[in-house]
C-alpha cells in the first residue's frame, strides 16, 4: 500500500512537470500535441500533426498563451515530426522543457504517464494526465492502456522518473490498445528532422484521393473517380482536369499523384481544376488507404 | 425536405469544424497481449481491495424496469442512497444490497442541475452509509471505484483539476421567427431527439410540458433549462397556413450535443456512455474504465476516503464523478426534503 502511495506522489510529480512543456498544435484545421524538448523551443510530434514541413503552425501553452512554430520534418514510416518555436518569443529564456529519455529499454509492464489535449484544448480543463502500463513494445511502435483520443497526437509518454519515452501515435477501437512513438525513432534521425526531410509512409495510413487517369496525357485529366472516395465527395467529376493541389502545380496524372502522395490522411487541400472551360475549386478532405 | 432542413442547418449554424488528429487504426484491434501488463491487472486489483472493504455495505445495484442501471451509495442508515438520476427511467425502481437482497424503493428527492436521485428503500432495513471526506485528490493521484459486492470495479487517476462542465443538451432544431414572432422549425439536425419525434420544417412549437410559448425566444429560454436525458412534451402545429393545419403532442428527447455531432468512428472509439455527460456544478475527471451502469457508485482514494460519487462515462478517456465537497450540502438538503415529506 505504501508503494502505491508512492507510485501516486511519482506521477503527481510527473504530471506537474509535463503540463508545462505538454502543448496543443494547431495547422490549419487540425488539432493536436506536442511536447517541447529544449530551451530553444524544439517541439516533438506525430508526422500527421506536422503533415509537411517549413509551414506555419501555432502552438498553445497549457496557460492559453498561443505561440507562432514552423513544422519540420517528419518520418511517416513510424509517424515520428518535428516542429520549432519560433524565436524570440519568450524574452530569450529558455522554454520549459521535457527531459529525453531512451526507448531502447523499456519493458512491458512498466508505468507511465500520458499527458495532452484529448478532444482539442481547453482552457478550463487544462493538459490531461492519464496513467497506465506498458503492454508490448517494438522498435516502432509502444502500446499502453494509457487511453488516448482524437487530439492526443503528438502528446508526450512519461517513464516512472519522468523522461521522455515516446510521442502518442494512434489507436484501436479498445480502449486499451494505444500506440506511441518510441522516443529512438526521433533520437536516430534527428538532423533529418531539425533539416525538415520527410520521408515514408505509415502502412495503413496511405494518402486516397480516388480518381484515375493516363499519365501519358499532357494534362491530369480525371477518367474515373471511385464511389465514395475522397474525390467523390468533394465534388470532382469525370472529365475535371486538375491544375493545382494545395500548393503543387499539377501538370499530368504522375504529378497529381505525387502531390496526393505526400498527403496525410484527413488533411484538407484545396484543388483548383477546370470543367467545361471554367475554373473550378474543391476543398477535398484525403482519404485512408490499406 | 430533409435535405434541404440540413443544408439550413449547417448553414446557420457554422460550428467550428475542427479535425482532432488521431487515427483509429482497426488492425491494431486484432493483436493479442498479455492482460498482465495493464494497470488494473488482478494483482494491482488484490493489493486496492482493503480500501474497497472500508466502506463494505455502502454500495447497492439500482434496478430500473427491471435492469441494473447504475450503482447506488448509501448516505443514511434509515435506507437512503444516492444514485445517477438521468439513468431511472423506468419503474418499477429497485435496489439489490451487498448482501443480495433485492428491495423496491421509491425516488425521494432529486437535484435536476447535477443529475443527483436520492431513493428511499422500502421497508425496515439499516444501512451502513459511506462517509465522505475531504479536499479532491490532486492530479494524478489513484482513485478506485467500488462496486455492489466492496469489490474494486475500476482503478485510474485523477486527470484534470475540479471544474464545471455546462450542460449541452438540445433538442436538435434550428428556430426562426414566423410572421408574428412564434417559434418556426427551420431545421432539424440529425440524430437528435427532434428528429426520432419526427419534427419537421415549418412546425410551429407553441407549448412545451403544457405550458404556451409565444416567441421563438422563450421556446429557446425554455429548451435551454432541459438537461440531456430528460425528455420534453412539445406541442406542434403543423402545415399551419394550410387548410389541414393540425395541433399535436410529441414526446422528445434532450441529447448531447457533442454526442449528435461526433463520427462513427468517435463514437466507436468512445465506446458505450451514459445519455447525460454534461451539467455538471462540479466535476472530477479521471481516466477509469468504467460501464455506463456503474456511475453512481463511490469513488476513493489510496488513503480509505470516500472522496466522491461517479456521475458519467463521458467518453474513452473520460470519467466524471462529483466531488464530495458538492455532494456533502447536496445530500444534506436531499435529505431534509425527504425526511420532511415522509414525516
Amino acid at each position: 500500500m505504501d508503494e502505491l502511495r508512492l507510485l501516486e506522489q511519482q506521477f503527481g510529480k510527473i504530471s506537474a512537470a509535463a503540463r508545462l512543456c505538454t502543448v496543443s498544435v494547431r495547422i490549419g484545421q487540425s488539432q493536436g500535441c506536442g511536447v517541447i524538448v529544449d530551451g530553444g523551443g524544439r517541439v516533438l510530434t506525430a508526422a500527421h500533426v506536422v503533415m509537411r514541413p517549413n509551414k506555419p503552425a501555432t502552438v498553445i501553452l497549457e496557460n492559453g498563451r498561443r505561440l507562432k512554430a514552423t513544422t519540420l520534418g517528419s518520418n511517416k514510416n513510424v509517424d515520428a515530426g518535428m516542429l520549432q518555436i519560433d524565436p524570440g518569443q519568450n524574452e530569450g529564456k529558455d522554454w520549459p522543457h521535457a527531459t529525453l529519455g531512451s526507448s531502447g529499454k523499456l519493458s512491458t509492464g512498466m508505468w507511465c504517464v500520458a499527458t495532452g489535449h484529448p478532444s482539442g484544448f481547453d482552457q478550463e480543463r487544462g493538459v490531461v494526465t492519464r496513467v497506465g502500463r506498458i503492454s508490448r513494445v517494438n522498435r516502432s511502435a509502444l502500446r499502453t492502456d494509457c487511453a488516448l483520443i482524437g487530439g492526443d497526437s503528438g502528446g508526450p509518454l512519461f517513464d516512472l522518473s519522468g523522461k521522455l519515452i515516446a510521442i502518442h501515435s494512434r489507436i484501436g477501437n479498445d480502449v486499451e490498445e494505444n500506440l506511441h512513438i518510441p522516443i529512438d525513432n526521433y533520437s536516430n534521425s534527428w538532423e533529418r528532422l531539425v533539416a525538415g526531410d520527410f520521408w515514408g509512409s505509415l502502412p495503413g495510413f496511405r494518402p486516397v484521393l480516388g480518381v484515375q487517369g493516363n499519365s501519358q496525357k499532357d494534362e491530369a485529366v480525371i477518367e474515373i473517380v471511385r464511389p465514395n472516395s475522397a474525390a467523390m465527395k468533394a465534388g470532382i467529376k469525370e472529365g475535371d482536369i486538375i491544375k493545382k493541389f494545395g500548393d503543387r502545380k499539377i501538370t499530368d496524372f504522375q504529378s497529381l499523384k505525387d502531390a496526393v502522395g505526400e498527403t496525410m490522411p484527413g488533411e484538407n487541400v484545396r484543388v483548383r481544376g477546370i470543367r467545361d472551360g471554367a475554373i473550378v475549386f474543391f476543398s477535398v478532405v484525403i482519404g485512408r488507404g490499406e | 425536405m430533409v435535405n434541404n432542413s440540413l443544408r439550413a442547418y449547417s448553414k446557420k449554424l457554422p460550428w467550428l469544424v475542427v479535425v482532432m488528429v488521431l487515427a483509429a487504426d482497426a488492425r491494431v484491434s486484432r493483436a493479442q497481449f498479455s492482460t498482465l501488463a495493464r494497470r488494473d491487472n488482478s494483482s494491482m486489483m488484490q493489493l486496492i481491495r482493503p480500501i474497497a472493504e472500508g466502506i463494505a455495505g455502502s454500495v447497492v445495484q439500482v434496478y430500473s424496469g427491471d435492469r441494473p442501471v447504475a450503482l447506488g451509495t448509501v448516505v443514511a442508515e434509515d435506507g437512503y442512497i444516492l444514485t445517477k438520476r438521468s439513468e431511472l427511467s423506468g419503474d418499477p425502481i429497485r435496489v439489490r444490497l451487498s448482501d443480495g437482497q433485492l428491495l423496491p424503493a421509491r425516488v425521494a428527492a432529486v437535484r435536476r442541475s447535477n443529475d443527483l436521485a436520492l431513493l428511499r428503500v422500502e421497508g425496515d432495513v439499516t444501512l451502513s452509509p459511506a462517509e465522505f471526506a475531504g479536499d479532491a485528490p490532486p492530479v494524478a493521484s489513484f482513485v478506485i471505484s467500488v462496486g455492489r459486492k466492496t469489490r474494486p470495479i475500476g482503478l485510474g487517476v485523477v486527470s484534470a483539476k475540479p471544474r464545471r462542465i455546462n450542460h449541452q443538451g438540445r433538442l436538435g432544431v434550428l428556430l426562426q421567427d414566423d410572421r408574428t414572432g412564434r417559434a418556426m422549425v427551420r431545421g432539424v439536425f440529425p440524430s437528435s431527439g427532434a428528429e426520432e419525434a419526427g419534427i419537421k420544417e415549418g412546425d410551429l412549437i407553441v407549448a412545451i410540458n403544457g405550458q404556451a410559448e409565444r416567441s421563438r425566444l422563450g421556446v429557446i429560454e425554455t429548451l435551454r433549462g432541459m438537461f440531456p436525458g430528460e425528455s420534453v412534451r412539445l406541442t406542434i402545429t403543423r402545415d399551419n397556413s394550410s387548410e389541414d393545419s393540425k395541433t399535436m403532442d410529441v414526446d422528445a428527447s434532450i441529447r448531447e450535443l457533442n454526442v449528435m455531432r461526433e463520427s462513427e468512428s468517435d463514437a466507436r472509439v468512445n465506446g458505450p456512455r451514459n445519455v447525460r455527460l454534461s451539467g455538471f456544478d462540479q466535476v472530477m475527471q479521471h481516466d477509469t474504465v468504467l460501464d455506463p451502469d456503474e456511475c453512481g457508485g463511490p469513488l476513493m482514494d489510496t488513503q480509505g476516503n470516500v472522496v466522491g460519487i461517479n456521475i458519467a462515462r463521458a467518453g474513452r478517456v473520460v470519467s466524471y464523478a462529483l466531488p464530495a465537497s458538492l455532494i456533502l450540502p447536496e445530500m444534506v438538503s436531499m435529505l431534509a426534503e425527504a425526511r420532511a415529506a415522509s414525516r
